[in-house]
């Protein structure tokens, strides 16, 4: 089993990877684990450690890409992004959230979005993951950020009107 | 620098890491333009909350043994390869056969255009496996794919046609084509090439010649008018427990 492989921080962000791309954490351990299971003999072939990396990441991303459910109804997010932090516990709701709404966005911008807020690689390496160019990569992330942010404001509804 | 690029290239600006050359300029840039300034900071407050929430996306605490549970309901058993692990003891038998054998096996590894398959060894070595395009069929079922991509004349024989293929491409070497394909379950690339053109004298139809080049071993065989060559990262001995375990034509 590879992810003997992996560190425990970059086996988290494999799966941080797959729940944002699929929006759910049964399907992202399955994905996971049928990655890890198939890519053991091409894993034994790279020697550098990105190449693994990278290697795993185009294979989830094609797994993840492969099946996409329909986006379920959800409620508004807890607070905007001006606001504080919340406590723990929403933080998690919201993730749950963001989730739900993050994997609904149109490719490349939805893996583009999530490699790019994760600890995995360099803006140079997504690109080479995407096959996109450095400026195509941004362009990318850009239009994924403005999706997403439309997708969370919708769920929040409109503001409250002040008194 | 121009607003455009400038304002193209903010958009991947990551918060609290070091950006590169371009997306460094692009930030100062935007920092002393007026609407750049405003949209960067409010980019960068959305980035820092979506990278807060995404870091409470917290794997299980158990997930290495899920994975490893799923992974062994999911997969078959590892099949005929499994039972392999006797061949080593196999070999060592063949070692008891005698100095006549391990002649006979010298030289069969020697052969008329060698230093050209040590070339397409050598183009396995260097790869990270990012070249290829995923495919998901036989590897006998690529005619049309390779065909596609300008390789005429894949075909492949029945015991490497039933391999399932996870990666392919089309490579030139020496302005020849050769089409590779990676094997999944198996730490094999498997290389296909017109013999002829390439300088290499085996005989049609002969068995596998199994040598080391570097760190790699390789098997290689010609049939009809191509040559068949597997290449993995290891000891011949591997890579002769792989093309035992090949289906028999």
């Amino acid at each position: 089993m590879q992810s003997n492989l992996l560190p425990n921080a970059t086996l988290a962000e494999f799966y941080r990877l797959a729940v944002l791309l699929t929006g759910h954490a049964k399907a992202a351990e399955r994905i996971m684990a049928e990655v890890l299971g198939e890519v053991q003999a091409q894993f034994e072939q790279l020697r550098n450690e990105a190449n693994r990396r990278a290697w795993l990441a185009v294979r989830i991303r094609e797994r993840c890409c492969a099946e996409r459910p329909e986006t379920p109804p959800a409620p508004g997010l807890v607070r905007g992004a001006g606001e504080e932090s919340g406590n723990p516990e929403l933080l998690q709701i919201e993730a749950f959230l963001v989730g739900q709404r993050f994997h609904a966005l149109p490719e490349p911008e939805r893996s583009a979005l999530a490699l790019f807020h994760l600890d995995l690689f360099t803006t140079a390496e997504i690109a080479g993951i995407l096959k996109l160019t450095p400026d195509g990569l941004a362009e990318t992330i850009g239009r994924g950020r403005n999706l997403l942010r439309e997708a969370l404001r919708a769920m929040r509804g409109p503001a409250p009107e002040s008194p | 620098m121009k607003i455009e690029e400038a304002e193209r290239l903010i958009q991947a600006s990551r918060p609290g890491r070091a950006d590169d050359a371009r997306t460094q300029k692009a930030i100062a840039y935007a920092e002393g333009h007026d609407t750049l300034r405003e949209r960067l900071a409010e980019q960068r407050q959305f980035d820092t909350h979506l990278g807060e929430i995404i870091r409470c996306i917290q794997p299980p605490e158990d997930l290495r043994q899920k994975l490893a549970a799923l992974n062994r309901e999911k997969s078959p058993a590892r099949g005929h390869l499994s039972y392999l692990a006797i061949l080593p003891v196999l070999a060592g038998v063949l070692v008891l056969v005698g100095i006549a054998i391990f002649f006979q096996m010298r030289n069969s590894t020697h052969f008329e255009g060698r230093e050209k398959v040590e070339d397409l060894i050598e183009e396995v070595a260097h790869m990270s496996g990012l070249e290829l395009e995923p495919v998901a069929s036989n590897a006998g079922q690529l005619g049309d794919w390779f065909y596609m991509r300008g390789f005429e004349g894949y075909t492949l024989p029945a015991d490497l046609a039933a391999l399932p293929a996870v990666g392919s491409r089309v490579l030139a070497v020496d302005g020849h084509g050769v089409a590779q394909v990676a094997v999944e379950k198996l730490p094999v690339v498997l290389q296909v090439f017109d013999a002829a053109k390439f300088g290499v004298g085996l005989e049609p139809g002969g068995p596998w010649r199994v040598f080391s080049h570097q760190s790699w071993a390789a098997a290689v065989r010609r049939h009809g008018a191509n040559c068949y060559l597997l290449t993995l990262q290891g000891t011949e001995a591997e890579m002769r427990e792989i093309v035992n375990a090949l289906p028999k034509p």
